[in-house]
Order: structure tokens, then sequence, then C-alpha cells
């Protein structure tokens, strides 16, 4: 039945041979790393506007903060372009530190953009959520649960594999594109209308700021419509997902991706400032709704129409943001997990070729942030950003070290571009560290050091492991003796009976050991033991207490401690039932002894089961089992 | 495996020595592994069972007094170890 429903959602297992069909073009590559990036476009010139709004006088700057943002994501897509040529193997920011700066600036830059991921995959589901619910309010008490679903929908498309999930979310994010492109063309068409209307004040006094808060200011506004270059980095960490040439691809994909998200951040960026735009503080609408209304008007028959297909194909690529993160995530989380810094089932391809652990965690941890935040975005966002520059800054700074180190064509100039990659980038991360800091980015101080700890953990589990059971020091396998050590219940059983069989079949010193705790006389189990089974030992213990598992257990131990050349195997006679709920109605002593000698050193459990109701006996023997 | 009659013999050998160390213990049974080299010595204190193991020809070559010596060693080996971890079998 599993099997079944696991087909039907996941679709059939691909041959290992078929991952090069899985790679991606750069058409479908868009829509995979681009949506978190695209996305952006949807709140950063509001976040910039909200800013500005404490000084009105001021507003005028945000195109030109828009464009000092563009200028710096062109040095960034520039910068990002000779990392992906240095390393095709992909990795981003965590490979390039690593390799560079030395494994702690690599597990910085990894933990930063990991919790990047998470946080990405949370906000966009509940920005998303947020978009509907402003439709349809109604649905305001089921917003943690709408999140829930609609990152169990992205988990699951995307665990169908790559392609799929590009197909899948292709036509929002073209629709997106087109539905903002239409909206800039049209609004650049009508915005000389506008130009005439009279200015639009803030509410509020514009207060009389000094020079240096007035600096202070510009950088806030500036820091905050950084949020743009959010997802840039994603395309370096999955280069190994495009088509051949992995490298000219993937840097043509970024390339145009960068083009799109400047464009579109400055055509909505002029239009908000030529329609006078005011974002509302009771967030009733957003900036790109109000632009959309002004240039398309929402009572004209057509053009209403695309003022409603703008804030759904918004809404539905706030939601699909989050499936970048369903493609980095698990990549770079499978380049870790070879390095051993998470757990290694991380790095394994699932049926559908992709790493179907990477993208499960995501989603639970994408779940839980929604589920203790009640879908919250708010609380999430100054985490954010400052993720995603560190990890920028790191990468940039390590490329810097790459060239120095380099010997090729062309590495001066490369340099060049690095060098002032990582100044740029650096400086902006300390200046949303500054603006930010009280609005939760001191939480990166805890999470960042907190996931690198669990790193470091992870790595000493696996070099601890290695070195306890590496052959360097082993010579070959001794000549052991071998006693097995049977529990029987009371009441003498046919289990128990294949239960010595088996353990007669793996050594000669078989014991056999009973409890009495006094509900049966001992004798009734003495005369049938002697009945059928002649040369194995039983031995009866008395229990005063009435535990059967105590001095079973203390027994073993005896037994083991006997001889120092003896291994010891306690084989456990067990009947499974036909149905689960059968099972609550008997001891489970098997399962208790088997969960107290699970660590225990130096003792091996046998479990002989009998599957009850499976199979007819006609001829009075048991069929044997062993696992 | 001991013959019955073996068994039942050795039993009524020790079970007066055992006595003698601790009267608290009871002997519960006697077994001698495939290589017929080693015996053990199924006791039991209370709920604890106790195993003392004994090289066959020991047993066969003592004197009573010696065999109760070494049997008093073993148990009380066994019993300073059940005390040094009394609740690490505890289910």
């Amino acid at each position: 039945m599993l099997p079944r429903v696991k087909r039907f959602l996941l679709g059939s297992p691909l041959r290992t041979t078929e991952l090069h069909e899985q790679k991606l073009s750069k058409k479908a590559a868009l829509t995979v790393f681009a949506s978190d990036n695209l996305s952006s476009n949807a709140y950063a010139t509001e976040e910039i506007l909200l800013v500005l709004m404490a000084a009105p006088a001021l507003l005028h700057y945000a195109f030109p903060i828009s464009i000092c943002i563009v200028a710096l994501l062109t040095i960034v897509v520039l910068s990002y372009g000779q990392l992906i040529r240095a390393y095709p193997s992909g990795g981003g920011a965590y490979t390039v530190a690593k390799e560079n700066l030395g494994v702690g600036a690599g597990l910085v830059a990894a933990a930063a953009l990991l919790i990047d991921y998470i946080l990405t995959v949370a906000v966009s589901v509940a920005a998303g959520v947020a978009a509907i619910v402003s439709a349809f309010p109604v649905l305001l008490p089921y917003r943690t649960l709408l999140g829930a679903l609609a990152i169990a929908i992205l988990t699951l498309v995307n665990l169908r594999g790559a392609r799929e999930s590009a197909r899948a979310f292709a036509p929002p994010v073209y629709t997106f594109l087109v539905t903002i492109y239409a909206l800039i063309l049209v609004g650049l068409y009508r915005s000389g209308e506008a130009s005439g209307a009279p200015p639009v004040t803030a509410p509020g006094d514009a207060p009389n700021l000094s020079q240096l808060a007035l600096i202070f200011l510009l950088c806030r506004a500036f820091a905050h419509g950084c949020v743009a270059l959010t997802g840039v980095e994603a395309i370096s960490n999955g280069v190994q997902a495009f088509q051949p040439p992995v490298v000219r691809n993937a840097q043509i994909t970024m390339y145009i991706m960068a083009v799109i998200l400047g464009s579109l951040f400055l055509g909505l960026s002029y239009l908000a400032t030529e329609f006078r735009i005011l974002p509302k503080l009771d967030g009733s609408e957003t900036v790109v709704s109000q632009i959309a209304r002004q240039v398309f008007g929402v009572s004209v028959p057509g053009w209403g129409l695309l003022y409603y297909l703008t804030q759904f194909s918004t809404m539905a690529i706030l939601i699909l943001a989050a499936n970048t993160s369903y493609a980095g995530f698990p990549r770079l989380a499978s380049i870790l997990a070879a390095d051993r810094f998470v757990p290694r089932q991380l790095a394994n391809l699932g049926d559908r070729l992709v790493f179907s652990n990477g993208i499960i965690v995501l989603g639970m941890a994408a779940l839980a942030l929604i589920w203790a935040f009640g879908g919250n975005v708010h609380a999430l966002i100054p985490l954010y950003a400052i993720g995603v520059f560190l990890s920028f800054t790191l990468s940039q700074s390590g490329l810097v070290v790459h060239w120095l180190r380099s010997h090729e064509a062309g590495r001066w100039w490369r340099f060049g571009l690095n060098a002032l990659g990582a100044l740029t980038t650096g400086l902006v991360l300390l200046i949303i560290a500054v603006v930010k800091f009280q609005e939760g980015a001191w939480l990166v101080v805890v999470a960042v050091p907190a996931v690198m700890l669990l790193f470091w953990k992870t790595r000493r589990h696996y070099f601890e492991l290695q070195t306890e059971l590496t052959l360097s020091d082993f010579e070959k396998p001794r000549v052991a003796r071998h006693t097995v050590i049977v529990p029987v219940p009371i009441h003498l059983n046919r289990v128990v009976l294949t239960a010595i069989e088996y353990a007669k079949s793996i050594s000669r010193d078989v014991i056999a050991v009973t409890v009495n705790t006094g509900e049966a006389k001992a004798e009734t189990l003495l005369h049938n033991w002697k009945k059928f089974v002649e040369d194995v030992p039983l031995i009866v213990l008395d229990s005063p207490y009435r535990s059967v598992a105590r001095p079973l257990l203390r027994f073993i131990g005896e037994i083991e401690d006997l001889r120092p050349d003896d291994k010891v195997t306690v084989v456990l006679p067990e009947f499974v039932p036909k149905r689960w709920w059968h099972n609550l109605l008997h001891n489970q002593t098997s399962l208790i002894l088997k969960g107290a000698l699970l660590f225990r050193p130096g003792i091996v459990v046998t479990s002989v089961p009998h599957h009850l109701g499976g199979t007819r006996v006609t001829q009075g023997r048991e069929p044997r089992h062993a696992q | 495996m001991l013959s019955e009659e073996r068994r039942e013999k050795i039993l009524r050998r020790v079970e007066p020595l055992l006595r003698a160390v601790d009267p608290d213990v009871r002997l519960i049974d006697v077994i001698l592994d495939s290589t017929r080299e080693q015996l053990a010595f199924v006791m039991q204190k209370g709920e604890w069972p106790i195993v003392v193991g004994l090289n066959w020809l020991d047993y066969v070559s003592h004197r009573d007094d010696e065999l109760r010596e070494q049997l008093a060693a073993g148990l009380a080996r066994r019993l300073e170890k059940a005390r040094s971890k009394p609740a690490e079998e505890e289910p």
C-alpha cells in the first residue's frame, strides 16, 4: 500500500543513468534558481519607501538608492560569474571560503546560507499566504495551516525531481515576468500624466534631521532595499544541475536573472517615485498593488483583469520563491555531507535523482518556523539579508585569495573584480548589521555559531567512528568461543523450540533461561523441556519481585563475564501478530530485552520471528526464520 | 552437557560448601561447556543471579576446603562487581 502511495505521489524511481536527463536547460533553471531572487521585486521597493517615509522630503531618493542597489547587484553577479568559472563543481560560498580562507570561514558561510535557505522558504510561503489572506480575509484563522499546505506541496513537487519542479513552476514565474514588464511599460507610458499630480506627503511631520541622521536613514533605506539581492548565490551553489557546458549555461542564466531583476527593480522603483506611491503602514495594500492599480486601473474591463493577474502572479512567485531554496539547500547539504559536517544521508540521491533527505529536512525546518512564528514574516526577515551578505563577503574574499594563488591569464582583472565585490558586500554587511541589529540581526550571532557547533560535533562523531573502525591495527578475525542464551517463557511453545533449533545451529554452547515469577509452576516447564529438548540446559531463575527483565539481564551479564574470549549471542524467540493491534495483547518482553541489550557492548541480539497466521503448518514443524 | 547423574553429584558436593560461604546464596545449577574444560555454577542471591566459573580439572583435583576457598573468592568477586554497578542493568 505504502509503496503505491509513494509511487503515485512521487512517480516511478529513476535509474542512475538517467541523471543526465534530469539536468536543467537555461530556461528551466531560471524558474528553479531565480524565483527567489525575482520575487524580491514584490517587496524590495516597498522596503526602501518604508524607511524613507520617516523623512518625506527624502522619498525621491528611492530611485537613486535603487540604482545603487542595482550597481551592487552588477558587482555581485559579475563576481559570482568568476566563482562559477573557478568552482564549476558547485558549493558556492562554502567551497570557496573553505578552500581559500580555511574550514572555519567555509562553515560560517555554510551556516549562514543554510539558515538563509530555511528562512527563505518560511518567509516566502508566509508572505504568499499573507497575500491570499489579504484577498480573502476569511482565511486568516487558517494562515498557519495554509503555510503548512504550501510547504507540503512544494516539498512533494521537488521530491518528484528537478525537471518536474521546473516544469510545474515555469508558468507562474513567466506569468509574473510578463505582467510586471507589462506593468512597467504601460506605467512608463502613463507616467507623464502622473508627473503633474500634486506631491504626496507621508503621514506625520517631517523630522528635522541632522546630517548624521540623514546619512543613517539613507543607509538604512539602502540596507532594507538590499533584500533584492537575496537568492543571487543560488545558481553558484547548483552549477552541476545545469546541462553541459555547465559553466557557460550557469553564468548566462545568472546574468539573465540579474538583468531581469535589475530592470524590474529599477522600473518599479521609478514608477513608485513617479506615481508618488507610499507604503500603507497598516499593510492593507502593497506598493506593487498600488502601482498596478494606478497603471492598469481596476474598473476598466481588460485592464482590471491585468491588475488581478499581476496580483495573483505576484502571490504565486512569492510562494515559489521558496523553490530556489529547495534547489540550493539540498545541494549545499550534500556537499557538507560529503565533508562529514552534516549527516551522510543528506548526500544520498533519492528515487527521483534528487537529494530527497535534504528536501525533506528543509521542508520540516521551514514548517517548524512557520508553526513557531504563527506565519508572522516580520519576526524572521531581519535574520534574512545578513546571512546572504555574510556568504557574499566570504565567497568574494575567498576568490581574492584564489586569484592571488592562481597563475592563469587574466587573474589580475579577476582579482580586482572580486576584491571590489568583497569590499562592497563587506561594507553592505556592516551597514546591514548596524542598522538592523536591534531589529533582530543579533540573532545571527546566536544562530550561526550554533549551527557551526552542530557541524563540528557531527564531524567529530564521524572522525571518532572512522578512527574506531579503522583496520590499521587490526590483524585477523580471532577464533572466539560463542555462547548462545535463549530466554524462554515459563510456558513452553513452538516459537521457543524454533529458537532453540536456530541457537544450536550457530553454537555448541546453548543455555536456555527462564524466570519464574510465581505465576506458574516451573515443574511443568522442566518436564516439557526434558521431553522436547535433551541437550540444552535450562536455568530457572526465581524472581521474588516478579520482574522478568532484571534477573534475565543480570544473568546475561554474568555469562558474558565468565570468560574473556567468549562471544555472547542472545536469541529471542518472538512471534509477530497478524494485526498490529494484537501487539497490545502481549507482554513485549522480547522488545524490552532488545531495547535494554541494544546499548550493551559485546552482546549480539538475534530475533527468531514466528509470523502468526502467515504460514499454515501442516506437518507440525515450523518454518525457520532468523533475522 | 553434563549427564543428569553427574550434575546431581556435583550439586550435592558444592551446595554445602557454598552454604558455608554464604547461607543466603542458593545454588541453582551447574553447566559444563562444550570443550569440557569449564564449569559454570549458577547461583542466586535474592533476585540477583550469580555465575561463578571453575576449571574442570580444579574441580576434580581440589580438596573440599580448597574448592570452598575458590568458590568463596569467585563469589566475592562477583558480589563486589554487582555492588559496583547495581543499576546498570535496569531495563
